[in-house]
């Protein structure tokens, strides 16, 4: 069974907070998942190289001119919070700092 | 029993053009529908009612003036996962249920060029992540057959749309087998394209190596037609291929007289219910018939597809669902305490359990001490697979499968389970992870529901699976069979 510390660095790493009584359904739900995914480790991979792409193609580039139109009125519209252009979020840097 | 009901895009094709009625009475018929079926049905998530009438209108003066397509004036079921500019997109997420969309997907354009009626945002599973439909922050989606089942995950909105005849045909979108697995659960025509074939701009997120956009139809040849509007290289999107779009809707009428079916071992000897090896079974006899010549191929990896499927998937998920911060739209919690406070509890009241949890997953097969054993590793058995497919297409032409080892469950049997969840998806998920297109076709029915099958091909044979699945439709009559319900015209 996974520990709680270990489910703690996991959901801090995901960007989540548990509620209280999400722990233990979570805790069960992750060690089955991790338990199953993890038949992958009893197979020998000799030298098979990862595949990243399913048709094997290289990242497309293009040439470096500016496509995009400013659109940033349009863009904030459906934003939560915006004030002359920003997104508004809790203070980060305390005051004397 | 009005005859819109079961006529194929072709015949409302033809219809429209010489005025046998409109598009906007045909709209309006199947907005009426929609009114009838889908407070049982839950298969839309929003009715674009007056935008279709708007766009019915416009399309029956494109016709009047001789500057239509082919598609120009049919409704049409749009997954929510598929940005459409102005309307709300919400990925049947608590976390965009009031997101509005600045632009449209590639495909929204696309069908909106071609003169296509929107009908409204189909249901699904949230973020595309389940097998059921039973993830939305919108309730559950009922399959048309039987309500106390599922229609299948995640593009079941549009199944059971198309299911129930409240849609001539849908939109979707197939990462592990959301598009085919629906389909066969619903007793309806689906096709996920090659990777790259369908341009994924605007087509939300969830694992951008395996995500496909496709179609779910009455028929092959429906699912031709709306995938050579569909298709084509998109400079928007750095994984579309530059590859020509054959004319699909008028390459179905070849021989398939000699074409060898490839018949998985790993996948006749797995578990599957004994209704739906009948029904493969039958089905073989009938490609028989038709003069194909079934030859047994080996795809020896497939036994790890599945775990290596769940570790690249939730691992580029938990990359793609990193975006859904609070900060710049979607939904936000009231009163943070502070900026991390705001991402973490934003996410977390925001996003459902089944999404949190591949996130989490995601993050620990990609943290450090991990990476190599989980990730790596999964990357590797996805070559194998990609190497088992190639060896397998020197020796056939296409590669015949089951789509699942079920017809469809009941309404919370494995929703608690979701590693019983997982391995349903045994048939579909190797299909993504070598990019390789597949047609899922009604094949039979096990107890009244629905049960198909799927041909998979070799990258961008897509014309010779619709060649194959066209040539069976018109031996076989599955595809044409209406649930009961469906059946009531008001």
């Amino acid at each position: 069974m996974m520990d709680s510390k270990e489910l703690s660095k996991i959901a801090d790493l995901a960007g989540l907070t548990l509620a209280p009584e999400e722990i233990l359904p979570v805790q069960n739900a992750l060690t089955d998942i991790l338990r199953f995914i993890g038949q992958l480790q009893e197979h020998d991979m000799g030298d098979t190289q990862p595949a990243i792409h399913p048709l094997e193609m290289a990242q497309r580039t293009r040439s470096d001119q500016v496509t995009e139109t400013a659109q940033r009125e349009q863009l904030q519209a459906g934003a939560p919070t915006v004030a002359n252009g920003f997104y508004l979020v809790p203070k980060v840097v305390e005051h004397g700092n | 029993m009005s005859s819109r009901l079961t006529r194929c895009l072709a015949d409302l094709s033809s219809a429209l053009a010489r005025r046998e009625f409109s598009s906007t009475e045909l709209t309006q018929f199947f907005l009426n529908r929609i009114d009838q079926f889908n407070p049982e049905l839950n298969c839309f998530i929003s009715i674009t009612r007056e935008q279709a009438l708007r766009q019915a209108h416009d399309a029956d003066r494109r016709i009047q003036a001789g500057r239509h397509t082919p598609l120009t004036g049919i409704p049409y079921a749009h997954k929510d996962i598929f940005c459409t500019r102005g309307g709300v997109t919400t990925c049947g997420s608590k976390m965009l249920s009031n997101f509005v969309s600045p632009y449209d997907a590639t495909v929204t354009t696309k069908l909106n060029d071609a003169g296509m009626v929107m009908l409204g945002k189909t249901n699904l599973d949230e973020f595309a992540m389940g097998s059921s439909n039973e993830n939305s922050y919108f309730g559950a989606v009922r399959n048309p057959w039987s309500v106390k089942h599922v229609p299948g995950g995640s593009s079941g909105g549009s199944a059971a749309a198309v299911a129930a005849r409240i849609a001539p045909c849908a939109t979707g979108t197939d990462t592990g087998g959301s598009i085919r697995q629906p389909a066969a659960f619903c007793g309806v025509t689906g096709i996920k394209p090659t990777y790259g074939r369908v341009s994924r701009y605007g087509m939300v997120a969830y694992a951008s190596s395996l995500d496909q956009g496709g179609i779910l139809a009455q028929s092959v040849q429906d699912c031709a037609m709306m995938l050579e509007a569909m298709a084509g290289f998109d400079d928007k999107d750095s994984t579309s291929v530059a590859c020509l779009v054959p004319a699909y809707a008028s390459a179905l009428s070849g021989d398939i007289c000699g074409l060898r079916i490839g018949l998985p071992k790993e996948y006749f000897d797995a578990q599957m219910d004994l209704s739906v090896r009948t029904v493969l079974e039958a089905a073989l006899a009938e490609f028989a018939r038709l003069g194909c010549v079934a030859v047994a191929v080996n795809l020896p990896s497939l036994e790890l597809a599945i775990p290596a499927y769940y570790i690249i998937a939730s691992a580029e998920c938990s990359s793609n669902l990193a975006r859904y911060d609070g900060v710049r739209y979607g939904y936000r919690c009231k009163n943070p305490r502070s900026l991390e406070d705001l991402y973490t509890r934003s996410r977390n009241e925001g996003l459902g359990t089944e999404v949190k949890r591949r996130i989490m997953v995601g993050s620990y097969v990609l943290s450090a001490g991990y990476y190599d054993a989980y990730y790596l590793r999964a990357q590797k058995i996805r070559r194998r697979i990609q190497q088992d497919f190639r060896a397998a297409f020197d020796e056939v032409d296409a590669i015949l499968a089951p789509v699942s080892p079920t017809s469809a469950f009941r309404i919370g049997e494995k929703s608690n389970d979701p590693v019983k969840m997982y391995l349903s998806d045994i048939y579909t998920i190797a299909v993504n992870l070598a990019g390789l297109p597949a047609l899922a076709l009604p094949a039979g029915f096990s107890v009244n529901l629905p049960v198909g099958m799927q041909l998979i091909g070799n990258h961008f044979s897509e014309e010779l699976l619709f060649l194959i699945g066209h040539h069976y439709q018109q031996a076989t009559d599955w595809h044409c069979r209406l649930p009961p319900m469906a059946e009531t015209v008001q």
